[in-house]
């Protein structure tokens, strides 16, 4: 069977198969129908007050916007590593701060601070009362990464301000108090970048005291809805991308048969990257000698380099180019290649007023196994890394 | 009204599990797919009520559902609300042997507009045309997308019935 035969059918078997979880859906349906419905009406509703509003208080910050650097004010906590920064409650205090390791990745709203160099942070914190009473009383925050709200506890909960859902689960100890699990969400995967696969994440504020736990317990609502998101949590911008019309030569490079040019450049009304080959172009049939893919933005974003391949038939011996786009910090890619030493090539085009920069390897044997393509910074670290072409070797028989 | 409801709940019925099934197919998540399923079936239950209903009800929930799935800002959304639900055990399409899991696991790591374009081309039966003017794409860049597509697999597969000298022209100028 071929390849197109065995795709038809293994997507059309799902026609007849039952969804998992069918029973409830019409419910689930009409929960949703009527939440859209309300929502429709308090839109009308409030389309006026939003007119208003934008003229007052929107406009005045559609200046151009300057980095604020995130000092903490006083009597704020900051775990930048966690995502959060806390206005302590009144009367309490820092007692300890619990440490590990953090690595900010690319994308991460983390000022003054170097992407993808792990370094001793603060990753939890341990709250007391100023005053010692009540007694026994101590708030610990901690978080638990690729954990979920856990439905089934339900001895109290809901929304915070900006929606993220917290529950209350009783103590499970004696002197517990509770455990209030909140919905804290990060949107950047450890050594890769923001803006990918959102990972959950729990943060726990967890009370214990002697007596008087309600006062405690007050005291960790308090701190759920204070909470602030910073770094990791809060939603990254959409990567930056390029207008569908524009055409930019990034570079040259080669020479004879084997000479290229990069470029941004639209076809079809997007907007790609190409290789153009022009001794192909101008000795080749119609149509050959361009590659041309469409951009990727959130790929660049995330793995820092986003690699093609062009396997140079028309001129026998020459092997592989490597070429593509990276994040504008990086200005070096290296190529790690099964058996061979590892090829650093800088990156080009930073001039050229783009969101990002290219790259072209020297000719790479065909039939290569690549393992990573590394994005290096300035220094020399790395702060990004692919692994194309899911370790097929290069222009090899497929 | 209650006509209505009766009616739409039988349209529901028959449809929801395709819809949920297509959603996944699309985002390679189950909790997406349903989130996406549910999103196309409250905008077709808008229509209905206001008397618009679609000639072919069915596809039209499904071109809706393709556009939902379009929308990046509305995927992170997507994202982010299903992640807060459970869901035991990651879904895979019914297969029957080791071939299509192999063959499902490879769709499932291309890039999302790769794997819409299989999608909508194998499963949907759309032509390149139908394909493109759904996905805003020049027909061009469908097929470019959908040869790249069935490269990766075949890469992944080791399929032998490739023929190097057509089917990967975007990667061999």
């Amino acid at each position: 069977m071929n390849l197109d035969a065995e795709l038809r059918e293994l997507l059309g078997r799902v026609d007849e198969a039952p969804w998992p979880g069918e029973a409830g859906a019409y419910d689930r349906f009409l929960r949703r129908r009527r939440r859209r419905g309300r929502v429709a009406v308090a839109t009308t509703a409030c389309l006026a007050l939003v007119a208003v509003l934008a003229g007052v208080v929107l406009v005045p910050r559609l200046r151009p916007s300057r980095v604020v650097p995130a000092v903490p004010g006083p009597g704020k906590v900051r775990v930048e590593s966690q995502g959060y920064e806390l206005q302590l409650p009144a009367g309490w205090k820092v007692e300890r701060e619990l440490m590990g390791t953090y690595t900010p990745v690319a994308g991460e709203m983390v000022p003054a601070t170097s992407i993808g160099v792990p370094r001793p942070a603060v990753v939890g914190l341990v709250l007391v009362p100023r005053s010692g009473r009540p007694k026994g009383a101590r708030i610990t925050i901690t978080t638990d990464r690729n954990e979920r709200l856990d439905y089934s506890v339900f001895q109290g909960g809901s929304r915070r301000a900006d929606g993220r859902e917290y529950r209350l689960h009783p103590g499970a100890s004696p002197g517990e108090v509770g455990r209030y699990a909140v919905m804290w969400l990060d949107f950047c995967s450890q050594r890769r970048s923001c803006g990918g696969p959102v990972w959950p994440r729990i943060l726990w504020v967890t009370g214990s005291a002697q007596a008087d736990g309600d006062r405690v317990l007050a005291v960790m609502k308090r701190i759920v809805g204070a909470l602030r998101p910073i770094t990791n949590s809060r939603r990254p911008p959409a990567p930056p991308t390029v207008p569908r019309s524009i055409e930019v030569l990034l570079g040259t490079g080669g020479s004879g048969r084997t000479a290229w040019e990069a470029r941004i450049e639209p076809l079809g009304g997007s907007s790609g990257f190409s290789m153009r080959f022009p001794w192909l172009q101008e000795h080749g049939k119609k149509g050959q000698g361009m590659h041309w893919e469409s951009l990727e933005p959130l790929d660049i974003q995330q793995q820092g380099t986003w690699t093609l391949m062009d396997c140079l038939f028309w001129s026998p011996g020459s092997g592989v180019l490597l070429s593509g786009l990276a994040r504008k910090e990086v200005a070096a890619v290296r190529f790690e290649l099964e058996g061979q030493a590892p090829a650093t090539v800088p990156t080009f085009g930073r001039d050229k007023g783009l969101p990002w920069v290219a790259y072209v390897s020297p000719m790479v044997p065909k039939s290569s196994l690549i393992h990573r393509v590394v994005a290096l910074d300035g220094a020399g670290r790395e702060i990004g890394e692919e692994h194309p072409f899911q370790g097929d070797r290069l222009c090899g028989p497929i | 009204m209650a006509v209505d409801d009766a009616e739409f709940r039988e349209f529901f019925a028959g449809e929801y599990a395709r819809l949920c099934w297509l959603g996944f197919l699309l985002t390679g998540s189950g909790a997406e797919g349903e989130e996406l399923a549910q999103e196309a079936l409250v905008r077709m239950w808008w229509r209905w009520r206001l008397g618009r209903r679609p000639a072919d009800p069915a596809r039209y929930a499904r071109r809706v559902l393709v556009n939902r799935q379009r929308s990046v800002l509305r995927r992170a959304a997507v994202e982010a609300r299903s992640l807060g639900r459970a869901r035991p055990a990651e879904l895979v399409p019914p297969a029957d042997s080791e071939r299509a899991m192999v063959l499902w696991e490879a769709v499932k790591a291309l890039p999302p507009r790769q794997r819409a374009v299989l999608v909508l081309r194998y499963k949907e039966d759309l032509t390149e045309a139908e394909v493109a003017r759904l996905l805003g794409l020049p027909v061009g860049t469908v097929k470019s997308t959908g040869h790249r597509a069935l490269a990766r697999l075949r890469q992944r597969l080791g399929s032998p019935d490739l023929d190097p000298a057509t089917s990967a022209p975007e990667e061999r100028p």
